[in-house]
């Protein structure tokens, strides 16, 4: 299966704080060396906690952030496209918003916030625009009374339908959604997640899905690529991760999400020593080393792991993974459990 | 050693909260609607709803943290313990951040980011407890302990700035705590946070609520938070209560249906199968409860005539400390 979208080593460097006001910006590694692939009609989560470039990754890949390395989009080199390429781009690669309060011009009515997309790139005559975004409406599961109202008459959920229904316009082959249904209540979470489902099975679109909430990617992803500090470090189908999560940040992150089920007893709570990595760090060593519970003296502060493939389908940026036969797994020996 | 810290940290027991008949407008819009609860000493209470169910307002118009300028606030009486927050005479100040203390969402909005955490940890410390600067220090130095915060001594001339979101939230906890109060309510107190540290913000407000058998309000829309936190439930729709009772029941089989319909789909994102999840179709009436009937009718699967009017809250025919406000559970209907 050849890939949508191909990154290789695409890092951003944004500028920091200054230590003083004459002194140069301290340079942030928002993103290092990320590299991902998503196939066709493959959604593919990335998860992570706030600041360790899950949306840096998508504004790279957008180009809303200057970027380095190497972004491929059907062919096309994202990073390095003139405007014609770009325009091609995106009609292909469509984003969904996490807030949709902001993400809609309140002074447009809903049909001219679909119709822009179709203007812009030129799709159809008026007839034609007017009959595609009476479709898109009814692909969203919304009536089309709603397209004469104004934004603000819409509730969240329907709101975020209709950047759903926005980023379908151009009939793209990639949706970017970044935190999309985040904003949303528990139960109509749920209803935006079935639509998404099944625009996916009837369009064989792929999902690049950012959401720092495991609860939504269990089911919904193929696979997860899990973000720390800029860098991607565990990439697994999803079944795979949650069975048997590599690295031990993934592991204290599944341990950390609470289960809605009394049925079990809640699963032993990895703890992580310290405070999450400074954006501004650089050791030499892996950038989790500080607060791992398996960090091995001489090995782990030397050099940054790769990501290297352990096993079939599952890549794991540590050391300690590269082992061989992970009996470093316990995390009890270590002491790092809740009681 | 025991006595020691048992000397340090006065055991101060939780006083029981009790709401009748709460009712709050927003210029004439009503947002609450009604609620009445009850926290016995010592226990925590987890108050769960969608945004907009007026959860929140529930709790700041009981405790009189809503502007009167914007929101009027109705109840036959909030009553701390023995004493009324409410009626004529109340001594509202001086309740408020003594005897109840409150930790918000946002530590970066709830802390004021020009004043060290000195000033902010002690302001009203001497204040309520009219201690001098030298005790209140040593008293802020020892809160900060409490909550996890190494250091404290150098920490204390810090800003908020200089310190992550996570600490921010261990510095809003002291904050409540300060004046050793009776009532704790936590508004959402983790949503802010990343995961790892939500976890662990959690673990750290329960192991004081023990150590200090504080009762507890815990307002969260995350319904699998409260498998953790809380001993009863109430779960709140558009302003109203429509359901309460022990967590262990209500959340392995709540018997309204909109109770039912959240936990299935909160479950069905990690348990279930296929590919499609479970949902409550349609949205919360915009209106909030401005309706004579059941505010949940219009989306309710089990839906029948009696609901046009509003129903009352009733005990489930399984357990009398187990209340719900729906038709289906009302005695004479099933008879």
């Amino acid at each position: 299966m050849s890939a949508l979208l191909e990154l290789d080593d695409v890092s951003v460097t944004l500028r920091g704080p200054r230590a003083h006001l004459f002194a140069a910006p301290t340079p942030i590694r928002a993103l290092r060396q990320v590299s991902l692939t998503i196939a066709a009609g493959e959604t593919l989560a990335l998860v992570g906690e706030s600041g360790s470039g899950k949306s840096t990754l998508a504004r790279a890949i957008t180009r809303l952030v200057p970027a380095a390395g190497q972004a491929r989009f059907d062919g096309i080199d994202i990073l390095k496209a003139d405007r014609a390429g770009m325009r091609r781009v995106r009609r292909g690669l469509q984003m969904v918003f996490q807030d949709p309060y902001s993400s809609l011009n309140r002074r447009k009515r809903i049909a001219d916030i679909l119709m822009e997309p179709l203007k812009v790139h030129g799709v159809g005559d008026g007839a034609e625009r007017r009959r595609r975004v009476e479709a898109l409406i009814a692909q969203v599961g919304l009536n089309t009374d709603m397209l004469q109202r104004f934004p603000a008459a819409l509730s969240g959920g329907q709101r975020q339908r209709i950047s759903i229904a926005r980023a379908l316009a151009l009939q793209p082959q990639l949706v970017i959604c970044d935190e999309a249904v985040s904003a949303l209540d528990v139960s109509v979470q749920a209803q935006i997640l079935n639509l998404l489902g099944s625009l996916k099975r009837s369009y064989k679109l792929a999902y690049l899905f950012i959401t720092h909430d495991l609860g939504v990617v269990r089911r919904f992803a193929d696979r997860i690529a899990v973000m720390h500090a800029g860098r991607i470090i565990e990439v697994a189908p999803a079944n795979l991760l949650f069975a048997g999560p590599l690295h031990p940040y993934t592991r204290a992150l599944l341990s950390a999400a609470p289960h809605p089920s009394r049925d079990r007893p809640a699963p032993a709570r990895i703890l992580l020593p310290g405070e999450p990595v400074s954006a501004l760090a650089e050791p030499p060593g892996c950038l989790f080393a500080k607060r791992c519970l398996h960090f091995r003296p001489g090995l782990c502060e030397k050099s940054d792991p790769p990501l290297v493939t352990q096993g079939a389908n599952h890549q794991v940026a540590c050391h300690r993974a590269r082992e061989g036969v992970p009996a470093w797994m316990d995390d009890a020996a270590t002491g790092g459990l809740t009681p | 050693m025991t006595t020691m810290i048992a000397a340090e940290t006065r055991a101060t027991a939780g006083a029981s909260f009790e709401v009748d008949g709460l009712t709050v407008r927003f210029s004439g819009k009503t947002a609450v609607d009604n609620v009445s609860f009850r926290v016995a000493p010592g226990e925590a209470l987890g108050i769960v709803g969608e945004s907009g169910s007026g959860k929140s307002t529930t709790a700041m118009g009981a405790v009189g943290l809503l502007d009167p300028e914007i929101a009027a606030v109705e109840a036959r009486h909030v009553r701390l313990d023995m004493t009324d927050l409410r009626g004529p005479g109340a001594p509202r100040a001086g309740i408020l951040g003594r005897r109840i203390g409150v930790v918000f969402q946002n530590p970066m909005v709830a802390l004021n980011p020009v004043l060290t955490i000195e000033r902010q940890l002690t302001d009203h410390m001497r204040q309520h407890l009219h201690l001098d600067a030298r005790a209140a220090r040593a008293r802020a130095i020892r809160l900060l302990g409490e909550v996890g915060i190494t250091d404290a001594a150098r920490r204390l001339s810090f800003y908020p700035f200089q310190f992550s979101g996570g600490m921010l939230q261990r510095i809003t906890i002291a904050m409540a705590l300060a004046c050793d109060p009776e009532l704790l309510i936590a508004d959402e107190p983790t949503t802010a946070l990343d995961a790892t540290v939500q976890a662990e913000v959690v673990d750290l407000i329960l192991s004081i609520r023990r150590s200090r058998g504080l009762s507890l309000i815990w307002i969260t829309h995350d319904l699998a938070l409260l498998n953790r936190v809380a001993d009863r439930v109430a779960v709140m729709y558009a302003g109203r209560l429509v359901e309460i009772g022990p967590a262990d029941v209500l959340l392995d089989h709540p018997a309204h249906p909109y109770a039912a319909g959240l936990l299935a789909s909160v479950q069905s994102l990690w348990t279930g199968e296929g590919a499609e999840f479970l949902t409550i179709e349609g949205a919360p009436p915009p209106n909030g409860p401005e309706m004579p009937g059941c505010a949940f009718a219009p989306r309710c699967p089990r839906v029948f005539d009696r609901c046009a009017t509003r129903p009352p809250m009733a005990s489930t025919p399984a357990d009398a400390a187990h209340g719900v406000a729906c038709w289906l559970f009302d005695p004479k209907v099933q008879a």
